[in-house]
């Protein structure tokens, strides 16, 4: 009896090991930054209560962002259809200085973004910087070329990742950003919100 | 002697055959940049090598491939992606794709744009592409 407990809560820790893998608190690390209304928001303090799926990106980006900021609609579109409630999106740019919250407007409306539940961030460097550290995101800048009339153009080498935050705001799971298993990562929502 | 000019012109075009087929921008605001992505087939006997393009579109226009490293993404200029005979280059993304730097107005779905790719061989070739928010 005492070996057949012993291996049913074995098998209860582990299996809950394995659904996220890790644990991280980043709530201790709230910054303030702007979204595209230049509504300023402590992040990630806000979405303490929430299930938050957060991206970091760049507007300027022509490939890998524009997947990550795609794949991050389809899960919007497949939580709403399964009526998953308390889940919340965030893409967070490390080129705030390009990134104003006009540029995340344009962006916004270019990509036909529901913003109900989905907000696109800009800030200071340094605090855009200390988020990016908290949640080991690195996006390098590139070589600097210019246009026929002068305009710089640069971009950066990043990490390819969504990340899940719980409701108590630990980091629970990382994903690829641009090629998701989008029904992996919904069990996973679903498995935060029992 | 123009017609002995377009049997020779038809002769020289009929060994380097390029086809372009499922051509796509991907919509963007204006002064963003994009992507152009498509499928070309090299249709000739001889290898044929993507060295240029060119948009009205956007100020600068490269050809670009996006790369991993490290677990990071990237992108780098790409030069003389060599097309086999008969071979394919699918421009598409987390790939090879032409890259639309600095657009000059906003690419808003359905609208069409003009890409023209450069080939050793083939030469310039013009390719109108439809614009949309996304495929995959």
């Amino acid at each position: 009896m005492k070996y057949f407990l012993l291996t049913l809560i074995s098998l209860i820790f582990f299996s809950c090991q394995s659904k996220f893998p890790e644990k991280e608190f980043v709530g201790d690390s709230s910054k303030k930054i702007v979204n595209q209304d230049s509504v300023s928001v402590d992040f990630p303090a806000k979405y303490k209560g929430k299930i938050l799926l957060v991206s970091f990106i760049f507007t300027n980006c022509p490939d890998i962002c524009p997947l990550t900021t795609h794949n991050l609609q389809l899960i919007q579109k497949k939580v709403k259809e399964e009526k998953l409630e308390n889940v919340s999106f965030a893409a967070i740019s490390f080129d705030p200085e390009r990134d104003t919250p006009k540029v995340l407007k344009n962006f916004a409306e270019a990509r036909s973004l529901d913003l109900s539940n989905y907000n696109l961030f800009s800030g200071k460097r340094e605090d855009v910087n200390h988020l990016m550290e908290k949640f080991h995101i690195v996006a390098i800048p590139g070589d600097t070329t210019f246009t026929e009339d002068g305009e710089p153009v640069y971009f950066f080498t990043h990490t390819d990742r969504i990340t899940l935050v719980d409701q108590d705001l630990n980091v629970r799971k990382s994903y690829r950003g641009s090629e998701i298993n989008l029904e992996e990562i919904i069990t996973d929502i679903k498995n935060l919100g029992d | 002697m123009l017609y002995f000019l377009s049997i020779l012109l038809f002769i020289f075009q009929s060994d380097a055959k390029i086809n372009i087929e499922n051509q796509w921008i991907r919509s963007a605001s204006k002064k963003m940049n994009t992507a152009f992505f498509a499928d070309i087939k090299n249709l000739s006997e001889k290898s044929d090598t993507l060295y240029k393009a060119a948009s009205p579109l956007a100020k600068l226009v490269q050809v670009h491939e996006t790369f991993e490293e490290n677990g990071m993404m990237g992108m780098r200029e790409a030069e003389n992606i060599e097309i086999k005979p008969g071979g394919i280059l699918k421009l598409k993304p987390r790939s090879y794709h032409v890259m639309l730097i600095g657009l000059k107005k906003d690419l808003v779905e359905n609208q069409i744009g003009e890409v023209t790719l450069y080939f050793k061989h083939a030469g310039a070739v013009k390719v109108k592409a439809s614009i949309k928010n996304m495929i995959q």
